[in-house]
C-alpha cells in the first residue's frame, strides 16, 4: 500500500515533466495510396474515384473495379450496395456500419460470387440477403476459386438455395467462418463441398439455423465446428458424406427436424449437447464421453473414443 | 501510564509528530483513547489530536496521508502548469481527442467538431494517460506511441496503416497503452509489421483486426522485463510471417483469450522469458505451426482449437501444457514434448509425439 502511495506521487512529478516533453510531437500525415482503401456509400456514384470518404462508390462492384488487388473497401454508412463477383484479393470490411449485398433484382444470381485462383478474400460485417419468395435458386456466398476465404460478423439470410457454397476444385484451398449467423436458406447453410486434397474449414461461433441442413460436409473437406449452434434446421444439423472429416467441439446442435447429425463420414464429438431432434445420430460417431444427449426421439449411441 | 505511552511513541510532550490522522482512525480505539487523555492533560483539545502514523497505522491510514498528499502537490503543480498550459503553447492537451475522415491535425482535435485527420495528429495533442477516440471510420495512418494512451475506436471501427511502415509502434518506456477496435492493415507489398512492441509497461490489444502486413502481426520485443501483453477478441489473419511473436525479455506476462490467428507462418510463436496463457482462441490455418514454443518458454493453453496447421499443430521446444483442446488435422499434432491434462482431442493429424500425461488438480 505505500508502494502504490508513493507511485502516485511519483506520477504526480512525472505529469508536469512530461506535459512538457510531449508538446512538440511531431506530426505525420500518412500518403493515401488511392484505392489501396476503397469507399462505398449509399449517396455514393460509381462515377467517382471512390479513394476517398468524400467520393465513395455507390455499389461493391464499382468499388472492386477501383481497388488495388490486396486492398480494401469499407462502408462509410449503411446501405444495400449490391452483389459482387470478386477476382482480387480484397477485404470488405464494414462491420462499424453495416453493409447489405443483394443481387441483381434479389433473385437468381449469386450475390456474392468469389472465383479467381490464388486469391485471399475477407468479408466482412455484411449481411447477403436473398428473397426466399424467388422462384430461380440463387446462392448467398459462393466460392468457385480461390486460395483463402475468411466470413466474419456477417448475415447470410433467406437464399433461395445455400447459404456459404464452397465448390472449389484445386484442392489445399481454405475457409474459415467466425461469429457469423446463417439463417432461413432454402438449401443447406453451409456446403462444404470443396475438392480434395482437403479443405481446410474452421467454424467458430457460428449459427447455422432454419435451414435444410446446418452444415453439409462432402469428400476431401476437413472441417472443426467450434462454440457454435447447428439448430433448427429441417432435415439435420450436421451431415457428413463418405469421406469426410468432422470435428464437433462445444457445440449445440437441436430442434433438427429429422437428425441432430447424419453421418456416412466420420464425426468426433465433444462437450456438445444434441437434443431435442427427432433423432440424435445416424451413423457411426465418435465420442469423447462429454457430450450430452438428451430428449431426441431416437439414434444411435455413439462410439466412445479417449481423450489424451 | 504516560511515560510508558511516550516511550513506546518515541514521543515526548512538546516534540512535533510528522504525520496528521483523524483520532477514531488512530491504530485501535484504547490507544486512541489513551492518547487523548495524555494530549487533554497536556492540554492539547482532542479536535485537534495529532498521533505518529509509523505507531501501528494502518495501511489505509497511510494510503489517507498520502492522497492528501498528493492533493496538496496537485495545488503546486497546477500553479506550475497553469501559465505555461495558458500561454499560448502550440497544442492543448486534451484528455481525450478525437479523428475523423473530415478532420484536420491542424485542429486542436479536443471535440468531434474540430477531430485531428491522423492518430499521430491526435497523440501529439493529447495528455499522458488520455484517449484518443473515432468520430467515423476512416483510416487514420500509422502511429508511433510514446505516452500512456487508449486509442478506442470500437464504435466506429478505426484503421491503422497502410503505409509502408510498421503501422503501430510503441515506444513508451513505462507507460501502458490499450488499442481498441482498430484494424491495423498493410498493404502486402510493403515489409512491415502490423503492431511493434519496442518499450511499455503493460499493452492492451481488444477488439481489433490485424491483417495482411508482411511480415509479423503483432511483435513484442521489449528488453526491460516485468512487461505486461493481454490480448482478447482479435483477429490475426493473413500475415506474411508469425500473427503473434512474443520475444522480450524475462519475465514477460502473456493473456490471450479469444484470439483467432489464422493463415499466417505461425498462430503464435513465443521465445524464452515468456510466460503465456492462451484460452478460448484458435490457431489454425498457419503455414508452419500453430503455437511454437522456444527452449524456456512457458505456455498454457485452454479451451483452444489448433487445426489445419501444415507442418505442425503443436512445437513444444519449450513448456507447454494443453488442456480441453483440439489439435486437429495438422500434418504433424506435435512435436516435442508437451504436457496434457488427459482431455484434449488428437484427431486426424498425420503423425506427432504423444503428449505426457500429467493431473489435474
Amino acid at each position: 500500500m505505500m508502494k502504490i502511495a508513493f507511485e502516485i506521487r511519483k506520477l504526480a512529478r512525472s505529469l508536469a515533466v512530461l506535459s512538457a516533453m510531449l508538446l512538440p510531437v511531431l506530426h505525420t500525415a500518412p500518403a493515401h495510396a488511392a484505392n489501396v482503401l476503397s469507399w462505398v456509400s449509399r449517396t455514393g456514384s460509381d462515377n467517382n474515384d471512390c479513394a476517398t470518404a468524400a467520393t465513395p462508390c455507390l455499389s461493391f462492384q464499382g468499388a472492386l473495379g477501383k481497388t488495388l488487388s490486396g486492398g480494401e473497401i469499407t462502408c462509410l454508412d449503411f446501405g444495400d450496395f449490391g452483389g459482387m463477383a470478386i477476382a482480387n484479393s480484397v477485404t470488405i470490411d464494414c462491420l462499424a456500419t453495416g453493409g447489405a449485398v443483394s443481387g441483381p433484382d434479389g433473385c437468381g444470381v449469386d450475390p456474392i460470387f468469389i472465383s479467381a485462383r490464388g486469391i485471399v478474400v475477407t468479408l466482412r460485417g455484411l449481411t447477403v440477403t436473398g428473397n426466399t419468395g424467388c422462384i430461380d435458386f440463387e446462392n448467398g456466398i459462393r466460392i468457385d476459386a480461390a486460395a483463402a476465404v475468411f466470413i466474419e460478423d456477417c448475415v447470410v439470410e433467406n437464399h433461395t438455395s445455400v447459404g456459404i457454397f464452397d465448390d472449389r476444385n484445386t484442392g489445399l484451398t481454405r475457409l474459415v467462418i467466425k461469429n457469423t449467423i446463417v439463417r432461413n436458406n432454402k438449401s443447406v447453410g453451409i456446403l462444404a463441398a470443396a475438392a480434395t486434397p482437403p479443405n481446410s474449414v474452421v467454424l467458430e461461433n457460428v449459427q447455422s439455423v432454419g435451414n435444410s441442413f446446418g452444415i453439409a460436409v462432402a469428400t476431401g473437406n476437413n472441417v472443426v465446428i467450434s462454440r457454435s449452434v447447428m439448430s433448427e434446421n429441417a432435415s439435420a444439423g450436421i451431415e457428413a458424406d463418405p469421406g469426410a472429416l468432422v470435428v464437433v467441439d462445444n457445440t449445440e446442435i437441436s430442434h433438427n427436424v429429422n437428425y441432430g447429425i447424419a453421418t456416412l463420414g466420420t464425426v468426433t464429438l465433444a462437450n456438445s449437447d444434441i437434443s431435442f431432434n427427432n433423432s440424435s445420430i445416424s451413423g457411426t460417431t465418435m465420442s469423447y464421453g462429454n457430450n450430452r444427449i438428451f430428449g431426441n426421439g431416437a439414434g444411435t449411441a455413439p462410439t466412445l473414443i479417449g481423450q489424451q | 501510564m504516560e511515560m510508558l505511552r511516550c516511550a513506546r511513541e518515541k514521543w515526548t510532550p512538546g516534540r512535533s509528530v510528522p504525520f496528521y490522522v483523524d483520532q477514531h482512525r488512530c491504530a485501535g480505539m484504547q490507544f486512541a483513547v489513551d492518547y487523548v487523555a495524555l494530549h487533554h492533560k497536556n492540554g492539547v483539545a482532542p479536535g485537534t489530536l495529532r498521533c505518529p502514523v509509523q505507531e501501528g497505522a494502518t495501511d489505509m491510514m497511510k494510503i489517507a496521508f498520502e492522497i492528501r498528499k498528493l492533493a496538496r502537490s496537485l495545488a503546486v503543480l497546477s500553479a506550475i502548469l497553469l501559465p505555461v498550459l495558458h500561454t499560448g503553447s502550440a497544442h492543448a492537451q486534451n484528455p481525450r481527442s478525437y479523428v475523423s475522415h473530415n478532420g484536420n491535425d491542424g485542429n486542436n482535435c479536443s471535440t468531434a467538431a474540430t477531430a485531428c485527420l491522423t492518430f499521430q495528429g491526435a497523440l501529439g495533442k493529447t495528455t499522458n494517460g488520455g484517449e484518443i477516440t473515432c468520430v467515423d471510420f476512416g483510416l487514420f495512418g500509422n502511429m508511433n506511441v510514446t505516452l500512456s494512451v487508449t486509442v478506442d475506436c470500437r464504435a466506429t471501427g478505426g484503421m491503422a496503416g497502410v503505409g509502408c511502415n510498421s503501422a503501430i509502434l510503441i515506444n513508451a518506456q513505462g507507460m501502458v497503452v490499450t488499442l481498441r477496435g482498430l484494424t491495423v492493415t498493410a498493404s502486402t507489398n510493403c515489409v512491415q509489421q502490423g503492431i511493434a512492441i519496442n518499450t511499455a509497461t503493460a499493452v492492451f490489444i481488444e477488439d481489433c483486426v490485424v491483417q495482411n502486413n508482411n511480415q509479423f502481426g503483432i511483435l513484442d520485443q521489449r528488453t526491460s522485463g516485468l512487461t505486461r501483453l493481454v490480448i482478447k477478441n482479435t483477429i490475426i489473419r493473413n500475415n506474411g510471417s508469425a500473427g503473434i511473436v512474443l520475444q522480450a525479455a524475462r519475465v514477460n506476462s502473456v493473456v490471450l483469450e479469444n484470439v483467432q490467428s489464422v493463415f499466417n507462418t505461425f498462430g503464435i510463436a513465443v521465445a524464452t522469458g515468456s510466460n503465456v496463457v492462451i484460452s478460448r482462441s484458435v490457431m489454425s490455418e498457419n503455414a508452419s505451426a500453430g503455437i511454437e514454443a522456444d527452449p524456456g518458454a512457458l505456455v498454457v493453453v485452454d479451451n483452444t482449437e489448433i487445426s489445419h496447421n501444415v507442418n505442425y499443430g503443436v512445437i513444444a521446444f519449450g513448456t507447454v501444457t494443453l488442456a480441453n483442446s483440439d489439435i486437429s488435422f495438422n500434418n504433424s499434432s506435435i512435436l516435442g514434448t508437451a504436457m496434457s491434462y488427459g482431455n484434449n482431442r488428437l484427431f486426424g493429424n498425420g503423425g506427432g509425439t504423444a503428449p505426457t500425461p500429467i493431473g489435474q488438480q
